[in-house]
């Protein structure tokens, strides 16, 4: 059947074309988001943790981290009270992306009472 | 086998519903944007879960196309803080508002369209479909927007991603997920025909 002779060669391009390299080491980050809305299934605690190990495996091998994700820390961080924690973020996602500069400055200046 | 089919048609469709009209990439070249506001997306579905499917997983894409792609829980939760709670009005706030809000260079208006099983005229089939628009914050004009439709055996999609392998994924149990994420990945790969660019943070970014 023709199809049968198809699937090996579509494979392959498939193969080929998910073989291009990630720019940013992406562990779990886009999971974390997905739970920020399902409330109370994974606690905070928890998805900090799930961050904190993509920065340390993204420093031991020397991988990026993506976009946001240190401002999402930070975000986790103020939900349980840790402003400095939050902050200090905040400035690392600014460090890291000159893009964030202008959202993170203003995250950076508001008083602390506004975030959650 | 069976699986490798079943993918195969997944592939098909996706390519098919892609191979329609030409890319005009003037406005993105000429706007060269290198940030990116991804808002709430408005979910037209009756499915509740369609909106955590879509929103969670277009920032990985995004970014590996070569943008700064804003952090989308924050930027969620500066719009709470500041009143606005749905999709819709946060659609309503002026680019003039949100490039000075965030200093982003366009924003991403998502639309969700279809989220589950769709029951056409020869069989029904899981389906999810979703469009997009990109509107640069400095100039208003729109520089692209195009739409995905994905099909197929939902499951499989779980298998090819590898996504049961994750343990923490365990607690996604919305079987749509990983056709949002299939869907999203496509849309915006600029190697794909859906016409979006590479910025300027991507290796294959040309200026």
């Amino acid at each position: 059947m023709f199809i049968k002779k198809l699937l090996p060669a579509l494979l392959v391009l498939l193969v080929v074309g998910c073989a291009k390299k990630d720019i940013y080491n992406w562990d779990d980050y886009e999971a974390t988001l997905y739970l920020y809305h399902q409330q109370g299934k994974v606690n905070v605690e928890e998805q900090i943790k799930l961050l904190e190990k993509n920065i340390d495996k993204s420093r031991a091998k020397s991988l990026l981290s993506p976009p946001g994700l240190h401002a999402h820390l930070g975000l986790l961080y103020s939900n349980i009270g840790k402003i400095d924690d939050a902050k200090n973020q905040f400035k690392i996602e600014k460090q890291l992306f000159v893009e964030s500069a202008t959202f993170m400055d203003l995250l950076l200046n508001q008083k602390t009472r506004n975030l959650k | 086998m069976k699986k490798g089919i079943i993918f195969l048609g997944i592939l098909i469709t996706v390519f098919l519903t892609g191979c329609s009209k030409p890319c005009d990439y003037t406005a993105f070249n000429e706007s060269k944007p290198k940030s990116i506001l991804v808002l709430l997306p408005e979910n037209k579905t009756a499915n509740i879960d369609a909106t955590n499917a879509f929103f969670s997983q277009l920032t990985r894409p995004l970014s590996e196309a070569g943008y700064y792609v804003f952090p989308i829980a924050v930027v969620e939760e500066t719009f709470y803080q500041n009143g606005v709670t749905v999709a819709g009005e946060m659609r309503n706030v002026s680019t003039e508002k949100l490039r000075q809000i965030f200093g982003a260079d366009a924003v991403l208006y998502f639309d969700i369209n279809q989220y589950g099983y769709s029951y056409g005229i020869l069989s029904g089939a899981p389906e999810v479909s979703a469009s997009g628009t990109l509107v640069d914050l400095r100039t208003g004009k729109t520089l692209w927007n195009n739409e995905i439709t994905v099909q197929g055996d939902s499951t499989s999609y779980f298998n090819v991603l590898g996504l049961l392998l994750n343990r923490i994924l365990d607690n996604i149990s919305d079987k749509y997920y990983p056709m949002a994420g299939m869907a999203n990945s496509t849309l915006f790969d600029p190697a794909s025909n859906r016409c979006f660019m590479y910025g300027q943070r991507s290796p294959l970014y040309k200026g």
